[in-house]
């Protein structure tokens, strides 16, 4: 059997993506906090295609269920540290103040980065050598 | 302007790349040119300043000095200011593990770019740099560079074991400042081909790493220049890569013109087989008269002819998905004549005291 040092790079790539895959169990565990949560899931987005690796949640709250995007930020963090992943902090708009009449915020799940492009899609300029020769 | 100044197949200036002295401070498992702390070769400053103002009338508008470890070459800052004088770009290699404000304040505004080597997380550049604590000595000595604002880079040694970690080198790269990494594979040519005979990348390590660089770099804000190409730029490209014959220009069969610290002057990559050199800096009239000669006798018609047939190979019935060029050139040399090599001038080589 190979070791780590023997193994190909690629095969260790392609190890990670497969790790950062977003198993039916996390996202079910998502679905069910949400489920609790007062909030309103405006937009869902996933990242990574058939094997996804990300979510991303845009949610919004009415003005008196605003202390319930702290828990779902709790939720988000314990989330992240069962899970991994590189997590993007909240981006959160509150309307109205002192008192919000409206709280917008979205939530990242696991990998939301760029996928990988194909081969096809590689522009620019011939890489025989780069600028340091 | 030149043909050669536009229609590199990089689309860059042509480079000259001098490697003045194998000294350095260690001995990499993978160097190519068999550099460390017990070699001593070194190119004295005038061949040099006669050999770049030849390159500057043959077209080469960037100096790219490498090593061993250019820090250790006293004549270093003239080195650069006469390229400077001559209007070239300057860039040097380093391992910058010897980058203090001592040794590099004389050097910052001579240098356009300075590339750092850095193979990977702290335990894999200090295994491949054979050398406990070379990681931590480099990056501690990046603030010195940083302050100096002068533009730095990184340089990553693809290997077939190490894809994975240009992550961590585009992600170091980012949190540092730097502003590119250049992903170079490893060619078994020096004591790498003793050291790593099996780890030079092949076309899915290639493909791979082109991936992660496009991206890694796009998230991060990092310019990631992999020396490869795909099978698509192969085909779209053939009149970049393959000059026409009969070659009457230099820089636009040779691109990247190397000169070694024994003062051997070889086309492209180290790689290319010796007959197909063009000669030692030491022989009469330099630089200017080594290209002419080699020209003459055809050299850049049989350079140009493994290019063609390189490129043919790899556009025919198997194509592969990704390539490093010039080494692939370099394999068609070694099949168009038998290895003889050019022997450096005697009196060419100096040990410094």
């Amino acid at each position: 059997m190979a070791t780590t040092r023997e193994k190909r790079g690629s095969e260790k790539v392609m190890a990670a993506w497969k790790a950062r895959v977003l198993t039916e169990a996390s996202i079910k565990e998502i679905a069910a906090s949400f489920e609790k949560s007062p909030a309103t899931i405006e937009g869902a987005t996933f990242f990574g295609g058939e094997h996804s690796t990300g979510l991303s949640l845009s949610l919004s709250y009415e003005g008196d269920d605003g202390p319930w995007c702290g828990n779902d930020i709790l939720f988000w963090l314990k989330w992240h540290l069962g899970h991994g992943g590189n997590p993007r902090p909240p981006r959160i708009i509150i309307n109205g103040t002192p008192f919000p009449d409206l709280v917008r915020m979205e939530l990242d799940f696991g990998h939301v980065a760029e996928q990988a492009a194909g081969l096809q899609d590689l522009a620019g300029e011939i890489g025989a050598i780069g600028v340091h020769g | 302007m030149a043909e050669s100044q536009t229609s590199s197949p990089t689309g860059i200036a042509p480079v000259l790349q001098i490697h003045p002295t194998r000294r350095c401070n260690i001995a990499c498992a993978h160097c190519y040119s068999v550099s460390g702390p017990t070699a001593r070769e070194e190119l004295p400053l005038e061949l040099l300043s006669g050999c770049l103002a030849d390159a500057a009338r043959l077209g080469y508008r960037q100096l790219a000095v490498s090593g061993g470890e250019p820090l250790l070459y006293r004549p270093l800052p003239d080195l650069l200011a006469r390229a400077r004088e001559l209007g070239m770009v300057t860039t040097i290699t380093s391992n910058g593990m010897l980058l203090t404000a001592r040794r590099w304040e004389p050097l910052a505004a001579l240098v356009d770019v300075l590339a750092i080597s850095i193979d990977g997380t702290p335990e894999e550049h200090d295994v491949i740099r054979r050398c406990d604590g070379a990681f931590a000595r480099t990056t501690a000595n990046l603030e010195v560079v940083r302050s100096s604002e002068t533009p730095f880079g990184f340089i990553f040694t693809l290997t077939q074991h190490n894809a994975d970690s240009l992550e961590f080198v585009i992600r170091l790269a980012a949190e540092e400042g730097a502003r590119s990494v250049q992903v170079h594979p490893l060619t078994a040519v020096g004591r790498a081909a003793e050291t790593m005979p099996h780890a030079r990348p092949d076309e899915i390590e290639l493909a791979t790493a082109l991936c992660e660089a496009s991206m890694l770099g796009r998230e991060l804000g990092v310019v990631v220049h992999v020396d490869a190409i795909t099978a698509d730029q192969l085909r779209e490209h053939r009149c970049s890569l393959v000059p026409r014959t009969p070659v009457t220009d230099l820089a636009a069969v040779a691109p990247v013109l190397i000169v070694d610290a024994d003062g051997t002057v070889i086309p492209l990559t180290h790689d290319v087989s010796p007959p197909l050199r063009l000669g030692s800096l030491g022989e009469a009239g330099g630089l200017a008269t080594l290209a002419d000669e080699w020209l003459a006798a055809g050299g850049g018609d049989r350079l140009a002819e493994a290019c063609g047939r390189a490129w043919a190979e790899l556009t025919g019935a198997i194509v592969p998905l990704a390539v490093y060029w010039y080494d692939e050139v370099a394999a068609q040399t070694r099949a168009l004549a038998p290895a003889d090599g050019v022997r450096p001038h005697p009196e060419l080589v100096t040990t410094p005291a």
